[in-house]
């Protein structure tokens, strides 16, 4: 086993017979073998990856690069997909974005009572995992007389809301103009589209949770296990870049129901608000009641220092 | 050009065949580090099918100690310029050997780089996507893919560097200075720009306040070239004490007759002069010194000169006749090389105080000149005389405690910038009092109850303290508080720019809320596995460097 | 020991420690690791986007039952009704009208179908608030207590609303007798800023629904319920060893 090259004490001793060079060359094969044995075994967990991503999946293009005959074969893929997991047949498409068309997002933070309705009616709309829960909107429950948002509480559970002296403040992406996420993405697996809406491809995104770190509003969400939806839940109305169900390992956000808003409705959140403090629209329409917000009422936005420009403007009634 | 491409490639087959040979020592230990690595892709595996939820990570705290881990060896790797500076800039000959093991160790650090950022990954099947030209790089708009260049530009810039020296020395041709004099100074600057564009990572992100700081960068540099340096101060000596690890010579030789012993007379420096021309440089004084501390050996054939395994402080030089060296290894007496007039031998255990590494026997009736360690050094200063002596010694590979002394004093300054930075940072958050103070309180203090980072950092804190003040003391100098120091600086160094920099960052959220992460059992492991995995990488890779650069393993052996 | 011996000792050792490892991980694999789940909620329940009551424009326009809405069922034209009043000068809220704050309100907007919602009423015959609802007195305004019928309704026809300028409005349209007080209000509901404003944004492609006032506001207790709020944010444990 000595190799020819005799090193000092850090070489094998010279085999002086063959019966010791066949011994020693046994027990090194032993060991070899059962060190090969056990990294094998090492990967025994990988026996129960059942549901990982296809072959096509695995090769698809960037959503900007699809040709329209890829990006059906896409959907037609999604649709599979669901229907095996979910047993329901999807509505899939690829809405894009209208001309002439800027969302802007505005919230009346002397009408929000923090019901929660907004939070839960985004789970409901945009297929969010249970479990592990994701949640898009985040209500912070501020006493009155500051912005400082570590006094903010996010897990009150009062009897009923709202509580004397505190406001509320949801909180989800803001879709800012100057957006930090899509600057950090290595891939460019997230960018703006031009009505707005910041995007993102679930089939690009590798995970790496650098625009979760970038994002100055904790908009971003992670799946850091495989999304658990009950079938009976599923809203089959889809969008490739809104709400059709994501896998572990890729990041997801609010994404201004893009499903709902790219067909001229409302988001699920403002829908359900049982005091209209949400309000959204085209800021490039004057008429629209966001440009009548942006006109007439004292419109804010949260860290403007930090210069990301979002379209999410809060304002206070009385 | 095939022929030298069969070459190298017979060399990196014959590389792979001493890898996998060693004695007990080196089994044990690469067996144990290969089931540490299993450990951690059994872990890993378990990962990649359940998601990172088996991690502590969260939306929150959305990066842990696999990020903190990758913060730490980018340093590590980017510290391998620290000896590259001092040898190639300001020609420093004592580190001119261990610019290799630098290297080596950057190479063994970035693969634990690439390792860590792969296993944080949620999609890691689809990291090709990060390939310019069949992916999408968002480059130059995104650091991360800054990074990726970077990072991995480095890598094969180190890895073609030790690879082309190591070669040429093993193919005993002397290096060709353009094919690695550039990539080595590319090599610094290059070195600088991995850590700082890591450093840019957070610190280009104005959602984070604790990160969005100009101090970061500067840190970075300064703890990595604390750390790192520390660490190859840490390996060169175990390297050392492996490489001379010296066997009581077995067999004494037979009863030799005595060496006559004599002051040198102006025909033995004459006969030295002659024999190594260089010689003629060293200055009057020194010259002189001569006459009285040095003696003139006239030894008969078959005399023994040195014992492999004995103490020494002399070297010896050949002023006339020949001297040959031999090892024994398990009973076998080997040849390592015969000298004439004008060599040397026994010059590295001299100057480094370790046991002889070979016998040396006189061929035939000779005249050696033998001279104290101190006069030794004396000689060395002379320029030309100096760099022929090394130039000989490094044949042999000499880790010299200069080597280590300078490093040490490397680490001492870099420390020193680095404590200093910290007091910068911690007067910046703590003295004005405003709202971005928190996530700095939260790990200095603790926040609304939450503390469970206060203790790592002041631990951290201590450490880099206390080897701040050893390296100060002249009582590091003594290798053992050395070791210390390096010991304490690493750990201190880990804590504060692994969990003290990569957590905080993200207490509170950024609305506010306080979300503690402390990473899980499956996320530990899998760290362990990484690591094994680069003490593995960097283990086998000296296993093949240290021979060459010994000059025992060779194109002829 | 000599150089062989250990060797083959360390060999044996990595051998059966390798062994011992492939046993472990292969045996281990199916356990899986701690991976924090939380257990589903339970279904939403309210998130449907029902208004806070029925007004009566939507009530008439759904084809509702209008019953209720017949004043001269009990009233007669010839005799005026006369409200009573207390020491304090606040109207005394009539029996037979004491379902006046509950009788239009949506009910499922907050209560789940399958719950019974019952009415509570003490000896006299009074309404019980119900805790939940104690904001719902019949009161409209915090300050002078704007409760007199007659401020709204007319008392010569009681199938009409009448301003306080004298105007008459037919019951449908009482957004303008709201309008006749609340006029920034009723300037920022016209422009879709104020109340709910459902469907679709594009007016193009859709119809945009606007609510009236009396949809959320009763007029007779016009502060909205208190609602209860749905569940915070799962708060995982500090996941660790």
């Amino acid at each position: 086993m000595a190799a020819n090259t005799s090193l000092p004490n850090l070489a094998a001793p010279a085999p002086e017979t063959g019966g010791t060079s066949r011994r020693s060359f046994l027990r090194t094969s032993a060991a070899v073998a059962s060190g090969l044995a056990a990294m094998a075994a090492s990967l025994a967990p990988l026996r129960e990856l059942s549901d990982f991503s296809s072959v096509e999946e695995f090769l698809q293009k960037h959503y900007k690069e699809l040709t329209p005959v890829e990006m059906e074969q896409a959907l037609a893929r999604i649709r599979r997909e669901v229907e095996k997991q979910y047993g329901l047949r999807p509505h899939v498409r690829d809405l894009k974005p209208m001309d002439g068309v800027e969302f802007v997002y505005c919230l009346n933070l002397t009408r929000c009572i923090g019901c929660r309705k907004c939070v839960h009616a985004c789970v409901a709309e945009n297929n969010q995992s249970r479990s592990p829960e994701i949640q898009y909107i985040r209500v912070l429950k501020m006493p009155n007389g500051t912005f400082d948002m570590e006094k903010g509480d996010h897990h009150y559970a009062t009897p009923t809301v709202p509580e004397k002296g505190f406001f509320y403040m949801p909180v989800q992406c803001h879709q800012c103009k100057n957006p930090p996420c899509v600057k950090v993405c290595p891939v460019d697996a997230t960018w703006q589209e031009s009505d707005g809406i910041t995007v993102i491809d679930y089939d690009w995104c590798i995970g790496c949770r650098y625009c979760e770190a970038a994002c100055p509003y904790f908009a971003r969400r992670f799946n850091f296990a495989e999304p658990k939806i009950p079938k009976e839940q599923i809203n089959p109305d889809m969008a490739y870049l809104g709400n059709r169900p994501r896998h572990k390992g890729v990041m997801e956000k609010c994404h201004f129901c893009i499903q709902r808003t790219r067909v001229g409705k409302y988001p699920a959140c403002l829908e359900v608000c049982p005091t209209g403090a949400r309000k959204f629209g085209n800021i490039l329409d004057p008429a629209s009641e966001v440009s009548q917000i942006l006109r007439h009422k004292r419109v804010f936005v949260l860290k403007e220092e930090v210069g990301t420009l979002p379209r999410f403007f809060y304002y206070f009634d009385v | 050009m095939t022929r030298a491409a069969k070459n190298f490639l017979s060399f990196l087959g014959r590389c792979a065949r001493l890898a996998c040979d060693g004695d007990w020592r080196y089994y044990a230990w690469t067996g144990v580090l290969f089931a540490l690595c299993l450990v951690g892709l059994n872990a890993y595996a378990k990962q990649f099918v359940h998601g990172l939820a088996t991690t502590g990570m969260t939306d929150q705290v959305a990066w842990g100690v696999y990020i903190a881990n990758f913060t730490f060896l980018v340093g590590v790797a980017a510290a391998a310029v620290m000896l590259v500076i001092p040898v190639y800039v300001y020609k420093n000959e004592e580190l001119h050997d261990l610019v290799i093991f630098g290297e080596l160790l950057a190479i063994a650090a970035i693969l634990m780089c690439l390792a860590f950022v792969m296993v944080d990954l949620g999609r890691p099947d689809r990291f090709w996507h990060l390939i310019p030209g069949i992916g999408k790089f968002n480059f130059p708009g995104s650091l991360l893919s800054w990074d990726v260049i970077v990072l991995n530009g480095y890598l094969a810039l180190n890895i073609y560097v030790c690879a082309y020296l190591l070669y040429c020395r093993y193919a005993k041709q002397p290096p060709n200075k353009w094919l690695y004099l550039p990539p080595i100074f590319i090599g610094i600057v290059w070195a600088v720009s991995i850590h700082t564009v890591t450093a840019f990572l957070y610190v280009g992100l104005g959602g984070r306040p604790f990160w969005n700081s100009a101090i970061i960068g500067p840190r970075f540099l300064a703890s990595a070239f604390t750390a790192g340096p520390a660490l190859i101060i840490l390996a060169l000596q175990v390297v050392r004490r492996l490489a001379a690890h010296a066997q009581a010579g077995n067999g004494d030789a037979p009863a030799a007759p005595e060496p006559v012993a004599h002051e040198p007379t102006a025909d033995d420096l004459l006969a030295l002069g002659l024999a190594l021309p260089a010689f003629a440089e060293v200055p009057r004084p020194v010259r002189q010194r001569l006459f009285v501390a040095a003696k003139v050996l006239e030894v008969p054939a078959g005399c023994t000169l040195l014992r492999q395994g004995a103490p020494g402080q002399h070297a010896y030089f050949v002023l006339k006749g020949r001297v040959s060296v031999n090892r024994t290894d398990s009973g076998r007496v080997r040849t390592v090389r015969t000298l004439g007039p004008g060599e040397q031998f026994g010059e590295i255990s001299a100057l480094n105080g370790t046991p002889r590494t070979a016998t040396a026997v006189a061929d035939e009736p000779s005249h050696v000149l033998r001279v104290p360690a101190g006069l030794l050094r004396e000689l060395m200063q002379s320029l030309e005389l100096g760099r022929v002596i090394r130039a000989r010694m490094h044949d042999r590979l000499m880790i010299s405690d200069r080597a280590l002394l300078t490093l040490r004093h490397i680490v001492q300054v870099a420390m020193i910038i680095n404590v200093f930075l910290l007091g910068n940072e911690v007067f910046k958050e703590f003295y004005t009092g405003n709202l971005h103070v928190s996530s700095a309180t939260y790990l200095y203090f603790g926040l609304h109850g939450h503390t469970a980072l206060v203790p790592w950092i002041w631990t951290a804190i201590a450490c880099n303290l206390v080897a701040l003040v050893l390296l100060l003391l002249p009582i590091s100098t003594s290798l053992r508080w050395l070791d210390v120091a390096c010991v304490l600086a690493i750990v201190g160094i880990w804590i504060e720019k692994g969990m003290g920099l990569v957590i905080p960052g993200f207490i509170p959220s950024p609305l506010g809320e306080i979300v503690e992460y402390s990473p899980t059992w499956n996320e530990t492991l899998v760290c362990l596995g990484i690591w094994a995995f680069g003490l593995l990488v960097y283990t086998v890779l000296l296993r093949v460097a240290v021979p060459i650069l010994q000059g025992r393993f060779t194109r002829a052996t | 020991m000599n150089e062989n011996q250990k060797t083959s000792a360390v060999l044996t050792v990595l051998t059966v420690l390798f062994a011992g490892a492939a046993v472990a991980f292969w045996t281990t694999a199916g356990s899986g690791t701690a991976v924090a789940h939380k257990p589903a909620p339970p279904g939403p329940v309210f998130t449907n986007t029902a208004t806070v009551r029925l007004s009566v424009a939507e009530l008439t326009k759904s084809g509702g039952d209008v019953s209720g809405l017949d004043c001269y069922a009990c009233h007669s034209k010839d005799k005026p009704v006369a409200p009573k009043f207390d020491a304090a000068g606040l109207q005394l809220p009539s029996v037979a009208h004491r379902d006046v704050v509950f009788s239009r309100m949506n009910c499922a907007a907050c209560h789940a179908p399958e719950e019974k919602v019952e009415l509570k009423f003490d000896a006299e015959g009074k309404i019980l608030t119900p805790a939940a609802h104690t904001n719902d007195v019949a009161r409209h305004g915090r300050t002078i207590g704007n409760d007199h019928c007659f401020n709204c309704h007319d008392p010569t026809n009681l199938t009409e609303l009448r301003t306080a300028g004298g105007k008459k409005l037919k019951l449908t349209d009482s957004t303008l007798l709201c309008a006749s007080c609340h006029g920034p209000s009723y300037r920022d509901w016209q422009e879709g800023v104020h109340g709910r404003h459902n469907g679709f944004w594009n007016a193009k492609l859709g119809t945009t629904e606007r609510k009236d006032c009396t949809s959320c506001h009763d007029p007779h207790a016009p502060m909205l319920p208190l609602l209860k709020p749905l569940p915070p944010p799962f708060r995982a444990a500090l996941k660790g060893h």
